[in-house]
Formats: structure tokens, C-alpha cells, sequence
């Protein structure tokens, strides 16, 4: 076990295209650290430069205490989980798990001895004489993951390994690696595009965007606390409702107007903090599950509004309520209990203590 | 109407209802018939003055039979398979137009190969020659004689000739492999600059017709002013010895060596033609096959290194892999499948590569089978014995395939 620390990391292709803007990050010994954003955000790239299959172009990684930018990925004391698994064609399972222990000239009875321990952690024990195309997507997986056991490495890459799986297989590994984690204990990097796999899976969540780092911190955080707007955007299901607007004070109380005349009271906390920018475009955030029915929040005086609503999606648990007042689109979750039609007009609520300013230039998040 | 009561009769009595199926049997005897005719016509002149109609000879009338024989068989199989149960008529649904797309491909097949292949087998069995015609007093069928003469003969050097064959075969597959494959690896590398460029270079030996490349190296290995001599003059100078004649000498000879029992011929046959420790025919002729053989191989084992994913060798990097256990455990395992088909068909072509040796080389300094057969039928006259020599070839190459393809069988499971 070790931890991972990258120093200005940057990556530049040899056309000239800057792939990753220094990198700055530490990922603590035994931690789950997911790395995601959307694709080209270089969330692979950073971690195949972990692994060494990439040239670093500047800065450090460092794994452990040593600076690995020239150690060939066999000495980096890694393993790497691929996303099409790369299983050897030609080998059976047994002999995948054990080709990097063979290559090391480990003893055959250790090499045994770990393939066997392996397959017993992962439940692969009966597929140990099978060859990769004679299993399932779910089953080559577990392989893959074998494979990395077995090195008994100090830190654990995987690079959007459920991507090839069926929705329900994929929530199913979800929950397989995570218990693994725990069960190893030891540093894990994990790439992916999914927000749903980072914010389930993640110890903290490195959220990159265009090769640059936008925030690193604990899922709950990053859901209530997003430093800018594109983390708010991208973290959440439904996404956040994030339009332009404007900052205006109207006897002593600061007013949200967006963009499609909607006026909307900050709470005093909020207005405090965004004091500055009254009379200055801004961008204006709100969770759907914060924006709700009027009926019932029915002692609320100001900042809802009347609107049509044009689709309405049944969740079974919940509802999804598609409006747009003038131009703007908004999306609103209420619960699967609340008597919504598209079509009908009504009453909806934003819950203004929970909602973010963006500065429209930087687009930090200014009402933290 | 009576459609309709021809229909209600077919169907009703069971020997209208065969009608069909007899017209089909007729028609297919009217076929052997017609062919039968057609080489008779062809060999016997006699015969085909015997047998004449209308002014046509048996030729003539073998060639039509065989045609109106295909026409009323498609005819009597259609209507068959019309007169089937449903159920059974399913099977056979669209069986009449495929018949009728194919004939003219069978027409052809039956005049170019079905036909050559049963004579050329029937003189086999006869011993038909410049001086023994068809018609002549000795002539004589059947006869196993030209077997024993290919054989057994002292004047027969197919023992001789089948080994160098075997040997000239392994050489060339060796050699064109590896070449094919090295290069497919140079150029599979991408930090390789003007990749497209000497794609095509290499490819060109293939693309251009073997008998032109064979003629331009003939031409190339001639002694005093060939190409070959010309460049290779300033070390014929150093060493002050004189230049080779690639295509007529061989060097150092191994008589004494044949004189050894047992294993003694089998040597000087592995080595070269005629005992000669240096065959230099057997080797320019290598040369100008492995450069007509080596694009293919790389071709196709580019084609092979392309489809090997690249996750493999990072995998394999991980794993703590060189590059040489890389292209041991990796490459050649996952190259295996594509490459094996083009070695067995390779097999195939090189043993019988005709071409190369016949235009290259003079007579009796280098043969393979195909060859020998050739000169003994159309440079000596011996029709029987050349046949008996190609039917031979024909059962060698008819069981490698056997073999082969039960090999290629197993092979498909590599995946």
C-alpha cells in the first residue's frame, strides 16, 4: 500500500494538443480515489500516466516515496484494469492470472498458491480452466480483477472497467469492487464517466474537465458543496437547473432575476455572501429536488411561480416535471405521489437556501 | 382446365408423379453419355468419324448431349422437387433458379476441369505417347505400367524430384514466412515514417504476373551480363575466382556421399538436385519464389498484427512483459489463426509453383514434380508417363488437404 502524489503533472502529445493542464492532487494510502468527468477530460490519460503506459511531459507522479516518471510500469508495483478487459485470447484463466507471475519467475507453488486464493476471493474458482471468449461479460471482468490481485499490488488503476457491462451487472461489480476495497484495504484509483459510479463507489471524487482538476473532495460535498458550476452540473441525476440571471436589491433584500423574469428572494446568508456582484450577470443553480410543489410547502410567501408543465416522468419513486415558464427549461423532482399532468398548470416552489450563484466569468460558485 | 387435370393425374397416379424424377435419371445418363462422347470424339479420330450425325462429329455431338443432358435435369428436378410433399418441397424451395444460376459455371466446369481431369486420368492408364497414338496396333488399356515405371524405373527420378519438391516447399514456406512477417512487424510500428510508401514497394513483387518477375530474374542471373553477376563482381574480383553460373552449375559435388548406405540418397536429394552440396539453380529459383511469396505473407500478417489489440502489449507491460515475451506469448499466438490458412494454401502453391521453375531454370538442373511432368509430355512426348506422374501429384496434394483441413478444424478453436 502506498499513496499516489501528482506534482504539476502535465501531458502534451506530440501534435502539440495539451491533454492535462498540472495536475495536483494527493491520493492517501488505502484510499478510493474515482477520477470523473466527461470524455476527453484526460481522466484516462492521467491514469495511464500513473501506470507508465504514457510519457509524463511534466511535473511528477510519485508512488510511494519514489518518482516513477521513468520506472517501467512492471516496477511501478501496479496492476491495471482494463475496460475491454484484455484477457489474453489464447490463455485459459488460470494461465491469465498467473502470465505476470511467471514473467516475475515467482515459484510455481506461490503462483498457485495466489491464482487459487484469487479466483476464491472473486468466485472465478470453477472458470479457472476456461478460455476468455467461453465466459460472460461479468466473468471476464472478475478475471480481470484477478489478474490484478494476484500481482498483490500497492496500488490498484481501474479504467472504467463496468463500461462493457449491462446496466444491472454493472450495479452489481459496483458493489463487488467496493467490497473488495475494503477487504484490501489498499489505494485504488478508479476511472470513469459515470457520476452514479463515482459518487457510490468513491472515497473522494476528482472531477476533471478539459484536463484541468475542477474540484476533489467527498461525494456528499461535491453534491452540496460543487466549487464551480460545471461540477454542479455534472454531479446529480437529474442534473442541476443552471441558467443566467442577474443580481438586483430591492429594499434591502437581494432578488435573483433570471433570464426568463423570474424573480426569486435570496436567503440572508446567501445575500451576504454575494453582496459584490448585485447589479452583475450571474449563473443561477438549483437542484430539482429543490425546486418542489407548492402544495406542500403551502406556508411559503414568495419565489414560486405558475407554469405549464409539458412532460412529466414517472419514476415509480418519484417524478420528474419538465417546465419552462418563458424560454428557459427547468426540471423538477417531486414525489411519485403528487397529482402532476403535463399540460397542467402549477404552482412550484424553489427552495432558495439551497440554491448557488455562479460568477459568470470564473464561474466559481460564490454563495459557499 | 387441363392444367389443372394434369395436375389432379400427377398427383393421383405414382407413376406420373415420378415422371419427373425418371426425366431427371434419363437426362443425367444423356449427360455421362455426352461425355463419354465428348472425349472419345476428342482422343479417336476414328471414333469420331464412326459416330456421326447430321454431319457433326462425336465431339460435337458429345458436347450437345452434355448440354440438353444439363437443361432436362434442371427441368427434371425442378418438376421433382414441385411433385414433394410441402413440407419436404421447403428444403428444396429455391433450388430450381439457384440450378439455373449456376449452369453456365457447371457448363464450364465441365468442359475445363471435369473433362481434362477424367482423360488425363484415362490416359494414365494407357501408354499413349508421340510414337503410340490412340489408334496404333500397340496401343494398350487399361494398364498399370506407367506407375511402376514412375516408381520404380532407373530411368525414373521421382524419388529424386519428390524430395527436392518437399525440400524446395519448406524452404520457400520458411523463408517467405519469416521475411513476410519481419517486415509485417517493421511496418506495423508507428513511430514508422512513410509507412504507406513502402507498403506498396513490398507489395509490388506481388503484384506483378510471376512469369514477367521469372523472365526478369532469368534474365538477371545470366552469367556474363546479368544483373546479378554485374553487382556481385567487385567480390568475384577480390577474391579472384570466377563468377557463378547461377542457373547451369552446381558446386561441389557429392557423389561420394551418395555411394553411403541407406541415408546417403536421401541426403543428396534433401540437399540438392544431382548430389551437389550447393545446388546454385535450387537456390536462384528460392530467391525469385520467396520474393514472388514474401508480400503475400506480409500482407496478410499485417492484416493479422493490426487486429491484435494494443491492451494486449499494455497488459502485457503491466504484467512486467519485454518485448521479446511480447512477441512470444502475444504476437505469434494471436498471429497463429490468421497466418495458418495463407501457410496451407502457400503449401499448396509452392509445391506446385510452375512457373517460376520452368521459366528460370534450363532443363534438369532444378525441377519439382509439375515441372518434370510437363517436359515429359510436351518436350519428350511420354503423354501416359506424365499422366501417371500428375495423377501421382494429385493424390499427394489431394491427401495433404485431407490432412490439412482437419488440421484447420482444430486451428478455428484458437479463439
Amino acid at each position: 500500500m502506498s499513496k499516489v502524489i501528482l506534482k504539476d503533472l502535465t501531458k502534451v502529445y506530440p501534435n502539440g494538443f495539451k491533454a492535462v493542464h498540472g495536475h495536483n492532487l494527493e491520493i492517501k494510502d488505502g484510499e478510493f480515489m474515482v477520477f470523473v468527468g466527461p470524455s476527453g477530460c484526460a481522466k484516462s490519460t492521467t491514469l495511464r500516466m500513473i501506470a507508465g503506459l504514457e510519457d509524463v511531459s511534466g511535473g511528477e507522479v510519485i508512488i510511494g516515496d519514489k518518482v516513477v516518471n521513468n520506472v517501467a510500469p512492471k516496477e511501478r508495483n501496479i496492476a491495471m484494469v482494463f475496460q475491454n478487459y484484455a484477457l489474453y485470447p489464447h490463455m485459459d484463466v488460470r494461465e491469465n492470472l498467473a502470465f505476470g507471475l511467471k514473467l516475475a519467475k515467482v515459484p510455481k507453488d506461490e503462483i498457485n498458491k495466489r491464482v487459487e486464493e484469487a479466483a476464491k476471493i472473486l468466485g472465478i474458482t470453477d472458470l479457472l480452466d476456461r478460455k476468455p471468449k467461453a465466459m460472460s461479460g461479468g466473468q471476464r471482468q472478475r478475471v480481470a480483477v484477478g489478474r490484478a490481485i494476484v500481482r498483490n499490488p500497492e496500488v490498484f488503476l481501474f479504467d472504467e472497467p463496468l463500461s462493457n457491462l449491462d446496466a444491472k451487472l454493472r450495479v452489481h461489480m459496483r458493489v463487488e469492487i467496493t467490497k473488495l476495497h475494503k477487504k484490501l484495504k489498499t489505494t485504488m484509483i478508479y476511472v470513469t464517466h459515470d457520476q452514479v459510479e463515482a459518487m457510490t463507489m468513491g472515497d473522494r471524487i476528482c472531477v476533471m474537465e478539459l484536463g484541468r482538476i475542477k474540484q476533489v473532495d467527498t461525494p456528499i460535498n461535491l453534491y452540496h458543496r460543487p466549487q464551480n458550476k460545471f461540477v454542479a452540473g455534472f454531479i446529480g441525476s437529474p442534473s442541476m437547473n443552471i441558467v443566467e440571471g442577474n443580481l438586483v436589491s430591492e429594499n434591502g433584500e437581494i432578488y435573483v432575476i433570471t433570464s426568463d423574469n423570474i424573480k426569486l428572494r435570496l436567503p440572508k446568508d446567501k445575500a451576504e455572501k454575494v453582496e459584490k456582484y448585485i447589479g452583475k450577470e450571474v449563473w443561477f443553480g438549483i437542484r430539482p429536488e429543490h425546486i418542489g410543489s407548492l402544495e406542500t410547502h403551502p406556508n411559503e410567501k414568495d419565489n414560486y411561480i405558475k407554469a405549464e408543465v409539458y412532460v412529466v416522468e414517472q419514476m415509480g419513486n418519484e417524478v420528474f416535471v419538465y417546465f419552462s415558464p418563458n424560454k428557459n427549461q427547468y426540471i423538477s423532482r417531486l414525489e411519485s405521489a403528487a397529482s402532476v399532468k403535463s399540460g397542467d398548470k402549477y404552482d412550484l416552489w424553489f427552495d432558495m437556501t439551497k440554491c448557488h450563484i455562479f460568477d459568470k466569468e470564473t464561474e466559481e460558485n460564490i454563495s459557499l | 382446365m387441363l392444367s389443372q387435370n394434369i395436375k389432379n393425374i400427377e398427383n393421383g397416379n405414382p407413376v406420373l408423379k415420378n415422371l419427373w424424377l425418371s426425366v431427371s435419371i434419363i437426362s443425367f445418363l444423356l449427360f455421362v453419355f455426352g461425355l463419354v462422347l465428348l472425349i472419345l470424339g476428342v482422343v479417336n479420330p476414328n471414333i469420331a468419324d464412326i459416330v456421326e450425325f447430321m454431319g457433326m462429329n462425336s465431339a460435337v455431338i458429345g458436347f450437345l448431349l452434355i448440354i440438353i443432358g444439363i437443361i432436362l435435369m434442371f427441368i427434371g428436378i425442378t418438376k421433382t422437387v414441385h411433385n414433394m410433399k410441402i413440407e419436404k418441397r421447403r428444403l428444396f424451395k429455391n433450388l430450381g433458379t439457384a440450378y439455373a444460376y449456376i449452369s453456365p459455371a457447371i457448363i464450364g466446369m465441365v468442359i475445363l476441369v471435369f473433362f481434362p481431369l477424367v482423360f488425363g486420368v484415362w490416359i494414365a492408364f494407357t501408354n499413349y505417347s508421340r510414337e503410340i497414338g490412340l489408334t496404333h496396333d500397340r496401343f494398350k488399356f487399361p494398364t498399370l505400367e506407367r506407375f511402376f515405371e514412375v516408381f520404380t524405373s532407373k530411368n525414373s527420378d521421382f524419388w529424386d524430384i519428390f524430395f527436392v519438391n518437399i525440400w524446395w516447399t519448406v524452404i520457400n514456406i520458411v523463408l517467405s514466412v519469416s521475411l513476410g512477417v519481419a517486415m509485417a512487424l517493421i511496418l506495423n510500428r508507428e513511430d514508422m515514417k512513410f509507412k504507406k510508401l513502402y507498403r506498396t514497394l513490398l507489395v509490388l513483387p506481388w503484384a506483378v504476373p510471376s512469369y514477367v518477375t521469372s523472365l526478369m530474374w532469368r534474365a538477371m542471373f545470366q552469367k556474363e551480363f546479368g544483373a546479378v553477376n554485374q553487382i556481385l563482381s567487385p567480390i568475384y574480383d577480390f577474391f579472384g575466382m570466377d563468377s557463378l553460373q547461377w542457373l547451369s552449375k552446381s558446386y561441389i559435388s557429392l557423389g561420394w556421399l551418395r555411394e553411403l548406405p541407406v541415408l546417403g540418397p536421401a541426403i543428396v536429394n534433401i540437399i540438392g538436385l544431382k548430389g551437389y552440396l550447393i545446388s546454385l539453380p535450387l537456390i536462384s529459383v528460392i530467391i525469385v519464389n520467396v520474393w514472388l511469396g514474401f508480400p503475400f505473407m506480409m500482407v496478410v500478417a499485417l492484416g493479422g498484427l493490426q487486429s491484435i489489440s494494443s491492451t494486449y502489449y499494455e497488459a502485457a507491460d503491466i504484467d512486467g512483459a519485454t518485448k521479446l515475451q511480447q512477441f512470444k506469448f502475444i504476437t505469434l499466438p494471436l498471429l497463429k489463426p490468421t497466418m495458418i490458412p495463407a501457410i496451407i494454401l502457400s503449401i499448396i502453391w509452392t509445391f506446385n509453383q510452375f512457373n517460376v521453375i520452368y521459366l528460370v531454370t534450363t532443363e534438369d538442373k532444378m525441377s519439382i514434380l509439375v515441372v518434370s511432368a510437363y517436359r515429359e509430355a510436351f518436350e519428350k512426348g511420354r503423354y501416359s508417363y506424365a499422366a501417371a506422374y500428375s495423377v501421382i501429384i494429385f493424390i499427394i496434394l489431394a491427401a495433404y488437404s485431407i490432412f490439412t483441413m482437419k488440421i484447420s478444424k482444430a486451428t478455428e478453436e484458437v479463439y
